[in-house]
């Protein structure tokens, strides 16, 4: 993920009372349903995908949000405005086999509005996201990219323990450079996928 | 739907039935029932028998191949929505323009040229020129031939022909022509695998050929053709200027860089006449800066000349860029650089020992400051390189030799695994027939595994800093694995037929009793590579920033032991050489000792083979010795100042882990240290062994006396390495000055400018962390006294670490302690 305003952290931060205002839920896209329903999925879904491509600088279609919310439908989290319903916050990941050798998560997007930054909002959405990772998904390792220049974000996943393992040349259409990140989770993560055992196929299905 | 879109509006379905066939009604019937039809997505469709957020597609197309596609009507993604001006959409490429107007025009397609290779692509470049595009069009649809490259009919031009048409159709034409066979060369450079693809450089060309049937000395005569016309018919005060941007790329283009050959072992090759051509465009190109004044004082180029409009009309696989053109400075800076990269390349015509051209490559590949251009990089490889795997094109010399020839420059120099290697072929081999094959095929074997990892090696020469480190990460691996093969070999090379590598030393009795030692030279050159290998990832881990604080500590120790356990190894490889020495320099006394006859003849002769070929190459190997000796217990040393200074701030808890950390310490110093996990040799150190280590250090740091102790000691060290590189730049510069007068006896010269330049730098980079470290401990031993670091329950809180890298060698940051300003 590579951001458009790192440096969005001005005055205009509002502080909200973290667990009384904020409502953090997944975000399961369901198909089907009533009317209203649908209309209410349409439209929290057209919030995300403004929230993240305000926020994050590589453009995502539609196809993308549907190739993660579809695949992993634990794997999106958001955070709402209990006043208003509003979507402040969202997480979209994924998780899938890694050489066939162990599962590894990836945390494709995260924005939050820049109107309430600052509240921990993005800190607890991780940790939610990541707890689903190991759940469901049983994963033994989680990645992400970061750019260099995006001090906030690596001091946040960084504050999780996530390591810097390589930087990526020029690695955004903007011409910086990224780290990908993992956060160990298993013994896995820390042996070279040639000396690791192939998964065995049986189960492979409950990973994905 | 909304037909008000532009574009869709130009296209005329009825024109061409037969290419746009209408399938909306089909595609509203098969979305009704469940059918597999690719891929259509409905969010908003209230009106197919598709549930809502229900996904038609085939079995065998997954949603990830979705993400690949262009959302239309998305305005960052759909090209087509790309708006243009009455300008842009009426833009007449064939109608003549002014004289200032044209020049304007060359003068954007040279900085769209330069943006292109600084990152950007050539839809955001060169092909947003409106000429640019149509003449490329116009080839690739007509017959490919160079008539077809124009902007509009065929004109057949005279010399008195009207001067703004003849500026359009012969000048601009020609000039454009020829910055595409630049870009044709670049594309080839690209296509050759040697740069990344959109790391390094985009080439995508939006489906057009960049002139691929059109022969360079065409487009050298278009040229040539405008120079002579300017020259002769055209009257203004400033054609100069233009004439000096034709011959600039005219100079680029025409040198046939990729042939020219550089033989080893043979005296200094001449200069190649290609070469001027080069020198010749850097000339006019400096020149051309220094008139920044006149092209700034140039009118804007026409009004829709350059457009996004290419990228909405041709192929184009990306979301929707905005132009990209660099300042006039850096354009002239990055096109200076370039010719000057590649004019260092030639250096290495006066260099032949093959040390020194390794030497140089690793100059060439670790220039941080004013990094080498692209394109320059690219081209070493392949002119290193060429395609038959031949070394700078020298027949003789290919990569197996070479890899010969540096297999001996350090251990296998008169080997008998050599020896009998060539025994064989010569027939006079001890082992008898069935097994001198098996042994050959073994050794055979050996090799071509070894040469494939030692090719891998020199692609690296054209990677950016981060691939290198992937590489040298992955070539732990390869290393490793040969490194087990190579000395299963030798051990039954020794045991089976007692063909065996040795060196003595002086046991430990003292009864003048030798020890015999296996020198394995195949596995030790091996080994050699292998840690130095390990070593690149780790320190160029620091150079990319990839580890934190925290993680530096471990980081320098484990540099510091790599380099402990290299310069052990460097002291056996010493040791072997020496012995192989001795043993010449000792045979005279043997010889005189035997009676005349046979045997004394038959070594008279060896004596006299040995002392001529293989004693000078022993004693080269002696002085790379030392001079590795000196290099990496400079770096040993650094790492130790680093170590010790981080166990001060270790035991002052100022290297504090993450708050949230969902991880255990063990895991996240595993993950850190994978790429070694694996290796056999040296033992891989585990979390515990580290954690032992760890209290090891800190013993000798845990209370204030103790921490100024070795805050002394460090700076004593500091002192030391600092005398240690003061004399190697003193000694590479009296080498120099040597050089110059008197090369060696071929005519060659050990290091080139560039070299010296280079080695000068790292050292004197070097110099600077040392004379950093040494500040810093100067600093940390006042602080240790002041009052506010009495109670180490409370120095985090008030201090923090800082790493400064600016200024010190990349490897070995300065670290401060200073107040923690957001405490
Ligand atoms: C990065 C982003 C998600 C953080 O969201 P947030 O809700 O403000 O973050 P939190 O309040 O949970 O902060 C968590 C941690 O982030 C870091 N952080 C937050 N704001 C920071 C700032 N202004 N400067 C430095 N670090 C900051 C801190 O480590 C903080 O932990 P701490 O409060 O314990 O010190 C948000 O800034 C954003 O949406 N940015 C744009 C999109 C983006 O960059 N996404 C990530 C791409 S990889």
């Amino acid at each position: 993920m590579s951001s458009d305003d790192v440096d969005d952290h001005n005055g205009r931060v509002i502080k909200v009372h973290k667990d009384n205002d904020i409502i953090y839920t997944t975000f399961e896209f369901v198909p089907g349903g009533s009317k209203s329903r649908i209309e209410e999925v349409n439209n929290d879904l057209l919030h995300i995908m403004k929230l993240v491509n305000e926020h994050l600088s590589e453009p995502y279609s539609i196809y993308v949000y549907r190739f993660f919310l579809n695949n992993w439908p634990k794997l999106c989290h958001i955070a709402r405005l209990k006043s208003n319903n509003e979507i402040i916050g969202v997480i979209i990941s994924k998780s899938e086999p890694h050489r066939n050798t162990r599962i590894r998560g990836y945390l494709g997007m995260l924005a939050i509005n820049p109107t309430y930054r600052s509240n921990g909002i993005a800190k607890r959405l991780i940790e939610m996201n990541i707890n689903n990772m190991i759940k469901f998904y049983k994963v033994d390792e989680i990645i992400l990219e970061a750019e260099v220049i995006n001090k906030t974000a690596l001091s946040l996943y960084e504050n999780f323990g996530f390591i810097r393992v390589k930087r990526l040349f020029r690695y955004y259409l903007n011409t910086h450079d990224a780290y990908r990140l993992i956060l160990p989770i298993t013994e896995k993560s820390c042996i070279r996928s040639t000396f690791l055992e192939q998964l065995d196929p049986n189960q492979l299905e409950d990973y994905i | 739907m909304d037909y008000s879109i532009e574009g869709i509006q130009s296209i005329d379905i009825n024109n061409d039935s037969s290419k746009y066939i209408d399938i909306t009604d089909q595609f509203f019937d098969v979305t009704k029932v469940e059918l597999g039809i690719g891929f259509a997505l409905c969010i908003n469709m209230g009106w197919a028998d598709i549930k809502h957020g229900e996904i038609v597609k085939a079995k065998s197309f997954s949603l990830f191949q979705g993400t690949h596609a262009l959302e239309m009507m998305n305005k960052r993604l759909d090209t087509g929505l790309v708006e243009l001006s009455k300008e842009e959409r009426e833009f007449d490429v064939t109608a003549g323009r002014n004289f200032d107007e044209v020049l304007a025009i060359m003068n954007d397609l040279l900085k769209y040229l330069m943006s292109w290779l600084n990152n950007s692509s050539l839809s955001r470049t060169i092909l947003s020129c409106r000429y640019v595009e149509v003449l490329l069009v116009n080839y690739c649809t007509g017959n490919k031939s160079l008539a077809s490259c124009r902007f509009g009919a065929n004109v057949e031009l005279k010399d008195d022909d009207d001067e703004e048409s003849l500026l359009i159709h012969k000048v601009l034409r020609s000039f454009i022509l020829g910055c595409l066979e630049f870009v044709k060369f670049v594309l080839f450079l690209g296509q050759q695998g040697v740069l990344y693809e959109e790391e390094d450089i985009n080439t995508t060309s939006m489906g057009l050929d960049i002139l691929s049937k059109i022969s360079k000395q065409d487009i050298i005569n278009e040229l040539e053709k405008s120079i002579n016309w300017l020259q002769k018919f055209c009257n203004h005060m400033n054609k100069n200027y233009m004439i000096d941007l034709l011959l600039m790329i005219n100079n680029l283009i025409k040198p046939n860089l990729l042939t020219i050959t550089i033989t080893f072992d043979q005296s200094s090759s001449p200069k190649p006449k290609e070469l001027l051509f080069l020198q010749e465009s850097l000339k006019i190109a400096k020149s051309l800066k220094s008139n920044k004044e006149f092209f700034s004082k140039l009118p804007q180029v026409p009004k829709g000349c350059l457009s996004q409009g290419v990228q909405r009309r041709l192929d184009n696989g990306v979301p929707l860029t905005p132009l990209n053109m660099d300042p006039f400075d850096s354009v002239y800076d990055s096109f200076i650089n370039m010719i000057q990269d590649i004019l260092v390349i030639f250096e290495l015509i006066n260099i032949q020992n093959i040390n020194h051209i390794n030497l140089f490559i690793m100059c060439f590949m670790n220039k941080r400051e004013d990094p080498i251009h692209i394109i320059a990089r690219a081209f070493l490889q392949l002119f290193y390189i060429r395609e038959d795997r031949s070394i700078m094109g020298d027949p003789k010399t290919r990569i197996d030799s070479l890899l010969l020839k540096d297999l001996i420059s350090l251990t296998c120099c008169d080997s008998k695994i050599f020896q009998e290697y060539e025994n064989y072929e010569k027939k006079g081999s001890k082992i008898n027939n069935h097994n001198r094959i098996e042994y050959i095929d073994k050794f055979l074997e050996l090799l071509a595994n070894l040469e494939n990892n030692y090719y891998s090696n020199f692609l690296t020469i054209s990677q950016n800093p981060c691939r290198q480190r992937q590489h040298f990460n992955r070539s732990i691996l390869t290393w490793d694995t040969l490194q087990v093969q190579s000395e299963m070999f030798e051990q039954e090379l020794f045991q089976k037929y007692n063909i065996n590598d040795f060196y003595k030393v002086d046991g430990n009795n003292n009864d003048h009793h030798q020890e015999e030692i296996q020198s394995m030279p195949i596995s030790s050159w091996i080994y050699y590579h292998k840690l130095k290998s390990m070593l690149e990832v780790v320190l160029r881990g620091v150079e990319l920033e990839i580890y934190k604080k925290w993680e530096l500590y471990s980081i320098f120790w484990y540099s510091s032991y790599l380099y402990e356990i290299l310069i052990e190894h460097l002291h056996r490889i010493q040791h072997a050489n020496s012995y192989k020495k001795n043993l010449i320099l000792n045979m005279p006394k043997k010889i005189k000792k035997l009676k005349s006859g046979e045997k004394k003849q038959q070594l008279k002769e060896i004596y006299k083979i040995k002392s001529k070929q293989i004693l000078p190459q022993l004693i080269e190997i002696e002085t790379r010795l030392e001079q590795d000796f000196t290099i990496f217990t400079i770096l040993k040393n650094l790492s130790d100042c680093e170590k010790y200074l981080f166990s001060i701030l270790d035991d002052l808890k100022l290297l504090e882990l993450p708050k949230l950390n969902m991880v255990p310490e063990s895991l996240s110093y595993g993950l850190k240290m994978k790429p070694f996990q694996s290796v056999g040799v040296p033992e891989f150190p585990t979390f515990t062994k580290w954690q032992m280590v760890k209290k090891s250090l800190q013993t000798n740091v845990d209370t204030k006396e103790k921490k100024l102790h070795t805050l002394t000691c460090i700076k004593k060290l500091c002192d030391f390495i600092k005398t240690q590189i003061s004399d190697t730049i003193t000694k590479l510069n009296n080498n120099n000055n040597n050089n110059n007068k008197d090369k060696n006896e071929n005519g060659k010269s050990q290091f080139t400018d560039f070299v010296q330049k280079e080695l000068t730098l790292w050292h004197n980079q070097l110099l600077r962390s040392c004379i950093g470290i040494s500040l810093t401990c100067s600093l940390l031993s006042k602080q240790l006294v002041d009052p506010n670091f009495q109670d180490i329950n409370q120095i985090h809180h008030k201090y923090t670490v800082l790493l400064q890298r600016d200024g010190y060698h990349r490897y070995f940051p300065c670290i401060k302690v200073v107040e923690n300003p957001m405490k």
